[in-house]
């Protein structure tokens, strides 16, 4: 499992290209998601998660919808034209900075 | 994948109940915390295995500081910086204010309501006007006159010929007249766009998204600031359109307003 900095870092990067692929998505989902992509390297807290949620719900990034599933009302987020934006503005960087990660660490491909 | 009953989601509630989590956070939290211990369940494990496995990491004193956290970064936070901006004029609020705490204390739940109140006070001022320019030089809209040709609402659709919700105005004029942009913003597309033709969104403050439809050019790409009045555009007849016209749009998050009714607030 990666340390909590870098998680720190990148959290919002992938909660909003997640939203950004799939529209619309809750909370659990996005964890199992993160997880399973990952292999368990990469987990999204529920302590960190909700959070930034509601934060980027706060900033007109997502809005939320709440339906009836098994008994219990689930809250969906559903990105924002805003979120896309900022999704594809995010990921740019993101692209960008590995490429000089690679530069100062003197990464090669195994 | 096994679905917790009644009581089995009740003996979860009396966790979340116990670190005094309040509604609408608990519902939501409730959801992921069955969603985790179903998930075990659908592994093997039994009610009662799966739910002190599942609470083990989500001890109470977690779950506190996680709905402090959240309070801090979507109230207390913009608060601050509001608070801020308008220090001089607020002299005596600020006096009043409890902001000497530090940010992890516990905030009390008088502090909060006050807070709440307080920012409910200010947000006026501070809040972002909506797109309210005209997105044609020389057009008021406030007295458009024969420019105005269709209006935002349900209609029949000139060409699908079927009752449909009109999500902007239309307004007339000729090929190549400019397009202004309504309010400062981002472009976040520019190009063609299907049924709109060549089409241009612009993203501003507080979620508000334009959108300039059937365009005969765009004058700005993805990307690029914009500010009210900048050409961005000329009108076209591109896209499913009768002739040439602008068709403009105003968004808030993501629903379509009409765009005559902002100017009237």
């Amino acid at each position: 499992m990666y340390s909590k900095e870098l998680i720190k870092g990148t959290l919002r990067t992938v909660v909003l290209r997640l939203l950004d692929r799939e529209g619309r998505m809750y909370g659990y989902q996005m964890s199992k998601l993160v997880e399973d992509m990952s292999a368990g390297q990469y987990k999204l807290t529920e302590g960190a998660l909700y959070p930034l949620l509601h934060k980027l719900v706060k900033d007109g990034m997502l809005v939320t919808e709440t339906e009836t599933v098994n008994g219990r009302a689930r809250r969906y987020y559903r990105i924002t034209e805003a979120g896309r934006a900022a999704a594809a503005d995010r990921r740019e960087e993101f692209r960008r900075f590995l490429l000089t990660m690679r530069q100062l660490l003197d990464l090669q491909p195994e | 994948m096994p679905i917790l009953t009644e009581k089995q989601v009740a003996a979860v509630q009396a966790h979340l109940a116990m670190a005094g989590i309040k509604a609408p956070l608990r519902e939501e939290l409730l959801d992921h915390l069955c969603c985790a211990i179903e998930e075990r369940m659908e592994r093997g494990q039994d009610f009662e295995t799966a739910l002190p496995d599942c609470l083990h990491s989500w001890p109470i004193r977690h779950l506190k500081k996680l709905q402090t956290n959240i309070l801090i970064t979507t109230k207390l936070k913009p608060m601050l910086v509001r608070f801020t901006a308008t220090a001089a004029a607020m002299a005596g609020l600020v006096f009043l204010s409890p902001f000497s705490l530090p940010p992890d204390a516990p905030m009390e739940r008088d502090e909060v309501s006050f807070l709440l109140e307080n920012e409910y006070l200010l947000e006026e001022a501070f809040v972002f006007e909506p797109p309210t320019g005209s997105p044609i030089p020389g057009v008021d809209l406030k007295n458009p006159d024969k420019t105005l040709t269709s209006t935002f609402g349900m209609r029949m659709h000139p060409i699908f010929k079927q009752k449909r919700l009109h999500t902007g105005i239309d307004l007339k004029a000729d090929i190549g007249t400019p397009v202004v942009a309504t309010a400062n913003g981002k472009v976040v597309f520019a190009g063609e766009n299907g049924d709109y033709g060549i089409c241009v969104r612009i993203l501003h403050d507080d979620g508000y998204v334009t959108v300039y439809s059937h365009l005969h050019q765009h004058d700005v790409i993805r990307g690029e600031e914009v500010t009210q009045g900048q050409k961005i555009a000329a009108v076209g007849n591109t896209g499913k359109s009768m002739g040439p016209h602008l068709h403009y749009e105003v968004l808030k998050d993501d629903v379509p307003m009409d765009p005559l009714a902002l100017l009237e607030e």
